[in-house]
C-alpha cells in the first residue's frame, strides 16, 4: 500500500494549532494538506520567531522525510531559545505516579513588546537596550541571511516559503520608548526595514518562485500574508479575528491563506 | 590579497583565537598566516576579537557568496556569546557583540550599549547553557551544509562554555565542573551530534570527555602549566607566537590527510 505523502508546516501564531483548539476551525496547513491529499504535521508556535521556526525546521528533517515543507516566517525581532523544561507527569496522563519529566522546549523574547508570554521578566528599560543590539537593521539582515541558508538547506526538498505577519511590529515599550507617536514609528521602522532589506547581499539569491511574496515589502513589489489580507479586506473586518485588536486570521482568512499557496503550488510543482 | 591574484586563497573566520591583531600589537603571525605560507596561498582572516558564533557564520555567508575560496577554516568561538549587526556613521554594516556571561564584554565594538548585570543575568536564563549549545551545534550542521561544495575545515577554538563572570556575584569554584557537565549533557541531547562530518571538525565532539578536543583542551594537555602557548600562563590563556604555530601545524596535517597535497602549488 502506498504511504501518503506529507506536508510539514511550520511557522508562529499565523500557523498554529492553537486556534483549531479554541475556536474550532482548521488553519492554513491542515486546509492547504487536504487540497493537496496529504497528511499535515503542523509545528507552527504562538510567540515563535524565526530562530525557533528554522531550529525546529532543520531539527525535523534531520529526522523524517517531507514530501513538501511550507514554511511561514514571523516577525524578526523576535528571540528563540531552548531549554529543558519540566513537566508533571500527572498533567499528561492522571494514571502516571506523580513525578516530573524532561523536556526541550522552545522559550520566545519579544524585546519589541511590553508583555508576551514570557518565563523570565525583562522589564522595559532592559528590553529598550536589548533592542538597540537587536534593531531592526540587525534582525532584518539576519532574517534575509537566514532565508538564504533555509533555502540552501531545503535545496533538495520541495518547499515554499512566504512571510505571515508584518516583518517588523510597533514597539509597545510605553513611555520609556523614545518614540511616542506609535503611527507613526510604524512608517519609521517599515522604512527602516526596507532599507536594510535592500542593503542585504542575499536579497538578489532568494529564489523568488519558491519565496511566495518575495520580498515581502509592498513597496519593493512582494508582500506578506498580512499585506495580502490587508489587500483584500482593508478595514480588517472579513479575515481576521477582530479587526486591528487581533489581526490572526479567522477562519475564512485561513482559507484564502491555504489557496494562495495551493495556487502556487501548482504553478511551481505540479 | 590582490584582487587580481590567481593563486589559491584561504578563507580563515573566528574570534581572538584568529583575529590578526596579535601580529599588531605583538609582532607575531597568527595561525591563518602560518597556514597559508604552508599552503603556499593568499588569505583573508577575518578573526574578530571578542566574536561569538553567530558572528563567525553570518560573516563567513556574506564572504562565500562574494567571493570563491579553495579553502574555508572556521575556529568557532564561545557559545554564549551574542552578535548583531548595525551601519556604522561611514554607512557600512559592522558587528557588534555583548557577553551576557560576563562582568565586561571584550573586544573591538563590544558593548556599545552597557548593560547591568542583573539584566545580564536574565538574559543568561534565556541563553543559557542548554539554548546555546543545541543552537550551536545546529549551527554547526548548517555551515557544513552551506559549505558542501567548498573545501573546509572546523575546530573549537576558546572552551565552548565558562563560568559566568560578575563581580557582584561571584560563583563558586567548582562551578566550572557543573558548566562542563551540562554542556556535554546538552550536547548528548541535540540531534546532530552523528551528523557532524568529524573528518572536517577536528577534535569533534569538543570534548575530551567525548573523546573530542578544543584549541584549549589541546593546548592543556601538552602544555599544563601554560607557559609555553598562551601569551601569559595566568592573565591570557590567547595563544602565543609558538602556541598559533601549533594551531597551523594541526590543521594543516588535518588538511593533508583529507584533502590531500596539492600538486598545483
Amino acid at each position: 500500500m502506498m504511504k501518503r505523502k506529507r506536508l510539514l508546516a511550520i511557522g508562529c501564531s499565523y500557523t498554529s494549532l492553537y486556534w483549531t483548539h479554541k475556536h474550532g476551525f482548521p488553519v492554513w496547513p491542515q486546509l492547504l494538506a487536504e487540497k493537496l491529499d496529504m497528511d499535515c504535521i503542523n509545528l507552527g508556535a504562538n510567540g515563535a520567531g524565526n530562530t525557533h521556526i528554522s531550529g525546529q525546521l532543520f531539527d525535523s528533517i534531520v529526522e523524517e522525510k517531507f514530501d513538501f515543507i511550507v514554511i511561514m516566517w514571523s516577525e524578526f525581532q523576535r528571540m528563540d531559545f531552548q531549554e529543558l523544561g519540566l513537566f508533571d507527569l500527572q498533567e499528561i496522563d492522571t494514571y502516571i505516579p506523580a513525578g516530573v519529566w524532561r523536556k526541550i522546549v522552545w522559550q520566545h523574547l519579544h524585546p519589541h513588546r511590553l508583555t508576551n508570554y514570557e518565563t523570565y521578566k525583562l522589564d522595559p528599560a532592559a528590553k529598550n537596550k536589548l533592542l538597540k543590539y537587536n534593531s531592526i537593521a540587525s534582525s532584518t539582515l539576519a532574517a534575509f541571511r537566514l532565508f538564504w541558508i533555509t533555502q540552501n538547506i531545503l535545496k533538495d526538498i520541495p518547499y515554499f516559503m512566504i512571510q505571515g505577519c508584518f516583518p517588523v511590529g510597533k514597539p509597545t515599550l510605553g513611555p520609556l520608548f523614545e518614540h511616542n507617536e506609535p503611527y507613526d514609528y510604524f512608517n519609521i521602522i517599515m522604512k527602516e526595514c526596507i532599507r536594510f532589506m535592500l542593503k542585504s547581499p542575499y536579497i538578489d539569491l532568494i529564489e523568488s518562485k519558491k519565496f511566495i511574496g518575495w520580498p515581502i515589502m509592498p513597496q519593493l513589489g512582494g508582500f506578506a500574508v498580512d499585506h495580502h489580507l490587508d489587500k483584500l479586506d482593508p478595514e480588517r473586518e472579513k479575515y481576521r479575528m477582530e479587526g486591528s485588536k487581533d489581526s490572526h486570521p479567522n477562519a475564512v482568512g485561513h482559507e484564502l491563506i491555504s489557496e494562495l499557496i495551493y495556487d502556487n503550488y501548482k504553478k511551481v510543482y505540479s | 590579497m590582490s584582487l587580481f591574484s590567481k593563486r589559491k586563497k584561504l578563507l580563515a573566520i573566528g574570534c581572538s583565537y584568529t583575529t590578526s591583531s596579535w601580529t599588531k600589537a605583538h609582532g607575531f603571525p597568527v595561525w591563518p598566516e602560518l597556514l597559508a605560507k604552508k599552503l603556499d596561498w593568499d588569505y583573508l582572516n577575518l578573526g574578530s576579537a571578542g566574536r561569538g558564533n553567530n558572528y563567525i557564520f553570518g560573516k563567513m555567508c556574506d564572504t562565500i557568496i562574494e567571493d570563491n575560496y579553495d579553502l574555508v577554516v572556521i575556529m568557532w568561538s564561545e557559545f554564549q556569546r551574542m552578535d548583531f549587526e548595525y551601519l556604522n556613521k561611514f554607512n557600512q554594516i559592522k558587528w557588534k557583540h555583548l557577553h551576557p556571561h560576563r562582568n565586561k564584554t571584550f573586544g573591538e565594538g563590544s558593548e556599545i550599549f552597557p548593560i547591568d548585570n542583573p539584566w545580564k543575568r536574565n538574559l543568561l536564563k534565556y541563553n543559557d547553557i542548554v539554548a546555546s549549545v543545541l543552537h550551536n551545534v545546529r549551527l554547526f550542521w548548517t555551515a557544513q551544509n552551506i559549505l558542501k561544495d567548498i573545501p573546509h575545515l572546523m575546530i573549537q577554538g576558546p572552551k565552548a562554555l565558562c563560568t559566568p563572570n560578575f563581580k557582584d556575584d561571584p560563583y563558586p569554584d567548582d562551578f566550572w565542573k557543573s558548566v562542563n557537565e551540562d554542556a556535554i549533557s546538552s550536547l548528548l541531547k541535540s540531534p546532530y551530534i552523528e551528523l557532524i562530518n568529524s573528518k572536517k571538525f577536528i577534535g569533534w565532539p569538543i570534548y575530551k570527555q567525548l573523546g573530542g578536543m578544543s584549541i584549549d583542551s589541546y593546548f592543556d594537555d601538552v602544555d599544563y602549566d601554560r607557559k609555553r602557548y598562551r601569551i601569559h600562563h595566568l592573565l591570557d590563556s590567547h595563544p602565543n607566537t609558538t602556541g598559533h604555530e601549533v594551531i597551523s601545524e594541526l590543521i594543516y596535517d588535518n588538511y593533508r590527510s583529507i584533502y590531500g597535497v596539492d600538486d598545483e602549488t
